[in-house]
């Protein structure tokens, strides 16, 4: 993917540079807000990663002034006002994803990525997503794999959805609790993992091959084996 | 900190207090005085001349064959009757006088038909010299004829009437000078105390307190409002002292474990440890989260989210914290048991409730480490009731305040792992939506409850 960077503490963009970089992407780094919508509207670009405090224009302000312009590429935006209302404010403001300084490189990873797969323009969404044996019809609500049918409480479903959806990608604890549960604070207690392994049990037990796997560090992806 | 300092007062409000009295006393009676005296002289001074215009005429209206006879005869006739002080002049063309109440024509007498008032001086008659009012005319047959009245006694009482006014001024002025310096002074003087009291609480930084008097009056009110202000600043100073000091206290211990896993990897000499990195992450992590609490609580603590409060169905967040926790605390060897009256609504910040719920049920699958932990809500008179209870240790009765309070990790839970800011947190929600927290044994185990009174039908 291109990227562009606006952020300008030297020591992250620095960072960010490099280990997207290592990750596979082209990340062209800005510093300051004005400038980086300059960028933003002269090229063409897959995502954009907005700091929000930034020198010459708020980050908001370049969201919304892009937007305005009628761009649509996917914004993530990192910033250290982790407040809920915060989170509302960026999101209004044109931003399509919020991640929350400091972060762990996974979490950016994971996020980016998933921004990048969403659908541009409101593309219709499928009624039935499935991996392999596994095969989820949103309609219905009901999951299969193979011929078998399996029951999943409320949540494992919405869990498995989110999964699904992701295919492919790596999915974090975090992510999970905000797409599921709509809570944007990080509790202490690995609750995730247990509702992860409760849907293992249920997906992969007895099927093979497993198609849950924990990607350590990071979080969780649904995947067929190579 | 820095105060503005005012060593002194400037008694402003003394001085214009008591001009403020004077000039009133003064005002009044200038306004009263004057007014008597201004009317007493023009209108008898009017009505005296016109007197005098008409008597002159009247006599020289007397036309006579022998008419400096006539009008003598007259004329001592009216002196010798002594009505009113009456003073009359006829003299020939040349002044030389011919009858009169005085022995020459006064000098400074013009002719005329105004009245004007003369000064004559004193002889064998008159013991005193004497004012008269008087008019003078030169008759058809070039005499001269004046006719006057004496008005010495009327001036003396004149005088005497201005004077006693100006004394009476003076007094007033004294009396209001005196009276605005006592009033000022009785009143402004306990302001004055008060404010050497501040002072000197502002300089030596002394828990001293401005006294007050039973029963109260206005400024004891004052005092007392002032020194309310001034225990609930040194509380709060106080508080913030303690939280500086256990931040510090707290983030010690992970800065001084990072400190010590560099050092040990610098003596090492060899390739960095992976492992070591890992450890190091977490040990900054800890600090971070520290941080991250600390600054929610603050953020709450403004009350900035009160704006974004609305009708939230607390039943729906309470279930949705339980069931995200259920397998969590199945895992640990607990039951979590949600009895959760439906439907229960209240004005309120669905996110911050959320996660107010969300610290008290890992507060309680941390510290119970067995049992039932049992999250209630119930409808109440006019709001609600939530509850969370486990069967753990509980917290003694005389640490119960404490647990409230930031950082308070009771020297017996020390060594969980947790900033100890969980419970600050639910105590900052739950003002933010003036709500009771209170903790409770609930036998074994701590209750804590949670009581809000903005509750919806």
């Amino acid at each position: 993917m291109r990227l562009l960077l606006v952020e300008d503490d030297r020591v992250s963009a620095d960072y960010l540079v490099k280990a997207l970089g290592e990750s596979g992407h082209v990340v062209e780094p800005v510093a300051d807000g004005a400038k980086g919508l300059e960028r933003a509207k002269r090229e063409e670009y897959d995502l954009l990663i907005v700091d929000r405090m930034l020198p010459g224009l708020d980050g908001l302000s370049l969201i919304e002034k892009l937007r305005l312009s009628g761009d649509d590429t996917p914004v993530l935006i990192v910033s250290a006002l982790g407040e809920v209302d915060d989170r509302v404010r960026g999101l209004r403001a044109g931003g399509d994803d919020y991640l929350v300084k400091p972060f762990a490189f996974a979490e950016l990873l994971a996020r980016l990525e998933a921004l990048a797969r969403r659908p541009r323009g409101g593309a219709s969404t499928p009624n039935r997503l499935s991996l392999a044996d596994l095969e989820l019809d949103i309609l219905s609500r009901t999951v299969k794999r193979g011929d078998q049918k399996i029951e999943l409480k409320p949540r494992e479903y919405q869990i498995l959805e989110y999964l699904m959806r992701h295919t492919g990608h790596v999915v974090t604890r975090t992510m999970l609790l905000e797409a599921v549960w709509d809570y944007h604070f990080d509790p202490e207690t690995n609750v995730i993992d247990v509702h992860i392994s409760r849907l293992r049990q249920k997906i992969d037990k007895g099927f093979d091959p497993p198609l849950l796997k924990t990607v350590r560090g990071a979080g969780y992806v649904l995947r067929e084996p190579d | 900190m820095c105060f503005v300092s005012r060593t002194e007062s400037h008694p402003r409000i003394r001085t214009r207090l008591t001009l403020a009295t004077t000039s009133l006393v003064l005002a009044v009676s200038a306004a009263v005085g004057g007014g008597l005296l201004l009317w007493t002289t023009e209108s008898t001074e009017d009505q005296l001349d016109e007197e005098l215009r008409i008597e002159l005429a009247d006599l020289a209206g007397q036309s006579l064959p022998n008419q400096r006879e006539t009008l003598s005869a007259e004329l001592d006739r009216r002196m010798g009757g002594h009505h009113g002080g009456g003073v009359y002049l006829y003299a020939e063309s040349s002044s030389r006088m011919i009858v009169g109440s005085w022995p020459r024509w006064p000098n400074e007498l013009r002719m005329g038909r105004e009245a004007q008032t003369v000064t004559l001086p004193q002889n064998r008659e008159f013991a005193v010299q004497r004012s008269v009012r008087i008019i003078a005319r030169h008759l058809p047959d070039g005499r001269r004829l004046a006719v006057g009245r004496d008005i010495t006694e009327r001036e003396r009482l004149r005088s005497t009437l201005a004077w006693a006014g100006g004394g009476a001024l003076a007094i007033a002025l004294l009396l209001g000078m005196g009276g605005g310096l006592a009033v000022s002074r009785g009143l402004l003087g306990r302001v004055e105390r008060m404010n050497g009291t501040i002072l000197r609480i502002l300089h030596s930084g002394r828990r001293e307190r401005v006294p007050t008097n039973a029963p109260p009056d206005e400024f004891d009110a004052l005092a007392e409002h002032f020194n309310q202000l001034l225990d609930e600043n040194e509380a709060l100073i106080d508080r913030m002292r303690e939280v500086t000091n256990e931040v510090a206290h707290d983030l010690r211990t992970p800065l001084a474990h990072v400190r010590t896993r560099i050092e040990a990897a610098l003596a090492a000499d060899t390739e960095v440890n992976p492992h070591l990195l890992v450890e190091l992450r977490q040990d900054v992590d800890r600090i971070l989260d520290t941080f991250n609490a600390l600054l929610r609580i603050a953020q709450i603590e403004t009350g900035r989210a009160r704006e974004e409060m609305q009708p939230v169905d607390l039943s729906q967040i309470a279930y949705d914290v339980c069931e995200l926790y259920e397998p969590a605390a199945e895992e640990a060897g607990l039951e979590l048991l949600p009895e959760i009256e439906s439907g229960v609504r209240v004005m309120g910040h669905a996110h911050l409730l959320a996660q107010a719920i969300t610290n008290l049920i890992e507060n309680a699958l941390k510290y119970a480490g067995r049992g039932t932990v049992t999250v209630s809500l119930q409808r109440t008179d006019g709001g609600a009731q939530l509850a969370i209870r486990d069967e753990g240790p509980g917290i003694a009765a005389s640490d119960r305040t404490r647990a409230l309070q930031r950082f308070a990790r009771l020297e017996a839970s020390r060594s969980e792992p947790g900033a100890g800011l969980g419970l600050s947190l639910v105590a900052a929600v739950a003002e933010l939506h003036e709500a009771t927290l209170t903790l409770e044994d609930a036998a074994p185990g701590l209750r804590v409850v949670i009581g809000l009174k903005n509750g919806l039908s």
